[in-house]
């Protein structure tokens, strides 16, 4: 096959065809356009025929960029850029493997929510959630996290006892650390009880991050 | 309010009844070999421990390109985007039952081998467009292929069914010959001979132009 200064019928008569040489015979590469064009079409198809189980966007923050999953019922999972690997096999496992990226309008409000968040125009939020992801204690635990007011904290064992065990501190501390839905249920604002901030799945400097974002003068119409 | 899954995987039908996306029911009679899974052992775990399938949207990311290939080389660029939605909505229907994540590509192109039959008899079995490759139905740009290449297509769109559709199974979906002859629905052999042919039949094409 090397000789290519030779007739290329030629070379088909010496030589087999090369795969290359049949695979665009078949049919051509296909353009990242067009391609582009017609994983959209699908998705939109999927979610008109009802098949679309969950939608996944990716959504850019002062975090670098956001992963949303959002299920027919509400946002089911939001995910810091460092999951990005793992993150549709766990929507995977845990949701429903009928899982594409594709726009929702779930998604759409809270992109758009989020947004107004980072920007301090907006001190909480209102969209759907899909709490599956989570259940029991854990549930409760998010539950009442989800009440502490924009720009306060509290301790492990103040949400702890709100969620009724006052000593299951640890117990609550894996609540927040497995929470599916960091930052629209804000487990950043659980601290520890002398000022240091602690684990945070994003990381403790994101922690800090949304901590110093909320302390630093509040939504302007808050 | 938690847990309420909305599609629990396995709670839908097995792709060999998969007659919502199957227009031609004869197509897929019970009990027919494809699309190959794996062989459930006995006493097969409860359907919760089994392993789930891989993200759809990675399936799609990792065979999509090659499916839409094979399904252009099965009935031209103008018909092939229709083929390939046909049969990744049809795969959607049925994905919860997908039992083994490493026989995805082999299922996949059994859907579209099928819908590809079925393409061509609603098309009254006209002939292969032989449109431009190089153009899908939007007109928008692909690569266009060599002049050696585009002859070579043509000669692709002559091959008899079989053999065309063995020849893109084997090199656009690079599925072995069983796996061809399951999707095909025909032995090892016949699998390994149709592709030969084909192979063989666009070589004496390309060496003699004049045909």
């Amino acid at each position: 096959m090397a000789m290519n200064d030779s007739d290329p019928r030629t070379e088909h008569a010496a030589n087999a065809l090369r795969t290359e040489e049949i695979e665009q015979a078949l049919a051509p590469d296909v353009d990242p356009a067009v391609w582009r064009r017609i994983t959209e079409a699908l998705a939109a198809r999927a979610a008109a025929e009802d098949l679309l189980d969950v939608a996944v966007e990716r959504h850019d923050s002062p975090f670098g960029p956001l992963l949303l999953a959002a299920t027919r019922e509400g946002i089911v999972r939001l995910g810091f850029p460092e999951e990005e690997d793992g993150f549709l096999d766990e929507i995977a496992r845990r949701v429903s493997g009928r899982v594409l990226r594709a726009p929702r309008p779930s998604l759409s409000d809270a992109r758009h929510q989020l947004d107004e968040y980072f920007a301090r125009a907006r001190t909480g939020f209102d969209v759907a959630l899909d709490w599956r992801l989570t259940r029991g204690f854990r549930r409760d635990v998010l539950a009442v996290t989800a009440a502490i007011p924009y720009g306060q904290t509290a301790s492990y064992g103040e949400v702890a006892a709100r969620a009724g065990s006052p000593r299951a501190a640890r117990a609550a501390g894996t609540a927040l650390a497995t929470n599916p839905l960091p930052i629209l249920v804000p487990c950043h604002r659980v601290v520890r009880g002398t000022g240091v901030i602690g684990p945070y799945r994003g990381g403790t400097e994101a922690k800090r991050r949304l901590l110093a974002l909320e302390a630093a003068g509040g939504a302007p119409g808050a | 309010m938690t847990g309420r899954a909305t599609s629990r995987i396995g709670a839908v039908p097995r792709p060999t009844d998969m007659a919502p996306g199957a227009p031609s029911p004869r197509t897929s009679p019970p009990g027919s070999p494809s699309p190959p899974r794996s062989p459930s052992p006995p006493g097969s775990p409860s359907p919760s421990r089994r392993t789930s399938p891989p993200p759809f949207a990675s399936v799609l990311e990792e065979h999509g390109r090659a499916l839409l290939r094979f399904c252009i080389s099965q009935v031209g660029a103008d018909r092939g985007e229709d083929v390939f939605q046909e049969t990744m909505i049809a795969a959607l229907r049925a994905y919860g039952t997908l039992e083994d994540p490493a026989a995805a590509r082999s299922w996949l192109f059994s859907i579209a081998a099928r819908k590809a039959i079925d393409a061509h008899r609603a098309a009254g079995r006209a002939p292969l467009p032989l449109a431009d490759p190089g153009r899908l139905a939007d007109g928008a740009a692909v690569d266009p292929p060599a002049a050696d290449g585009d002859e070579l297509w043509r000669e692709v769109a002559r091959l008899p069914d079989k053999q065309r559709q063995a020849v893109a199974l084997r090199f656009l979906a690079d599925l072995s010959h069983r796996e061809i002859g399951a999707v095909m629905r025909t032995s090892e052999a016949a699998a390994r001979r149709n592709v030969f042919e084909g192979v063989r039949r666009l070589r004496e094409d390309l060496t003699d132009p004049a045909d």
